[in-house]
């Protein structure tokens, strides 16, 4: 415990209440940052884009920088204060460790993100976005194509798969039935949707909506299965 | 299936926390084997048993 560590004799808190707090607090700062860091890396896209970057542009980005910053640090805070008795006084300090393995990794799981969030605006030469709808309008070398598509693949699946090998059997059962969740999404909602759009009924399938499918389709499993299980 | 674990653990005056440290899981985990909404690995339980001197069967039972 360090002097800037948080009081704990507030923190009693029923064991269901703190991960509803807990829960609250990762989606809400998650939300919060994801939405700063879109603000800000369209931002600086713009700013690349028109090449005149006044000192105000500088201000807002690195305000944008200061609050996600913030924001990260108090929900980390938070967190902590949320279960007192997290964080053992005593042990061999295998907690500790993987404590600090699962900070590390969400820090490069963030830094990743950031990186392709940021190399895709500033070397898009269309007018797309690659996680929405007009993916189709992106435009990019293809070493900056390349580079991305490694990043991607370390991102989202040599980053995921690294990960069950830092977490307990408990929260590994979590992921499994996460991607379980994703993986079904996809196998019923593809056929589903292109029913329903056959008769007539919503818009036809496109790549970018089954990719959504199947991440909140990962996602709402996953919180699913750290609520009741 | 049932276990003593939360006993065991009281008898001794550790805390969730401290536990899951001696066995290298995270506290969730200890929370959730306690409660019984997991039933830990073979490997795990070996461990707990290994942790309390004791056999398996002295700490986890079946429910029948």
């Amino acid at each position: 415990m360090t002097n800037s560590d948080p009081l704990r004799s507030d923190t009693d808190a029923p064991e269901g209440l703190a991960l509803l707090g807990r829960t609250v607090l990762a989606f809400g700062a998650g939300i919060l940052v994801l939405f700063l860091a879109g603000v800000m890396f369209g931002h600086v896209s713009v700013m690349i884009e028109e090449g005149y970057p006044t000192a105000r542009d500088f201000a807002f980005v690195g305000a944008l920088a200061l609050a996600i910053c913030g924001i990260a640090y108090a929900a980390l805070r938070l967190w902590r204060r949320m279960t007192p008795d997290e964080i053992p006084t005593k042990g061999p300090g295998e907690a500790r460790t993987r404590q600090r393995r699962q900070f590390a990794y969400f820090g490069i799981a963030v830094m990743v993100g950031g990186m392709i969030g940021l190399i895709t605006g500033a070397f898009d030469r269309g007018d797309g976005n690659l996680f929405s709808n007009e993916w189709d309008k992106l435009a990019l070398d293809p070493p900056v194509a390349i580079l991305l598509a490694g990043l991607l693949l370390f991102g989202f699946a040599l980053l995921p798969l690294y990960g069950f090998h830092t977490i307990d059997e408990v929260k590994r059962e979590h992921n499994f039935i996460g991607f379980t969740g994703g993986c079904t999404a996809v196998l019923a909602g593809f056929p589903i949707w292109a029913v329903l759009h056959a008769g007539g009924i919503g818009a036809a399938p496109h790549p970018f909506g089954v990719w959504l499918l199947a991440f909140v389709g990962m996602i709402i499993s996953y919180l699913y299965a750290k609520w009741r299980l | 299936m049932k276990n003593r674990l939360k006993v065991l653990r009281a008898e001794r005056d550790w805390s969730q926390a401290e536990l899951a440290g001696r066995l290298d899981v995270s506290r969730q985990a200890v929370n959730a084997i306690e409660t019984g909404k997991h039933d830990p690995s073979l490997p795990l339980a070996f461990r707990i048993a290994r942790l309390f001197d004791m056999r398996i069967e002295e700490i986890f039972h079946d429910e029948q």
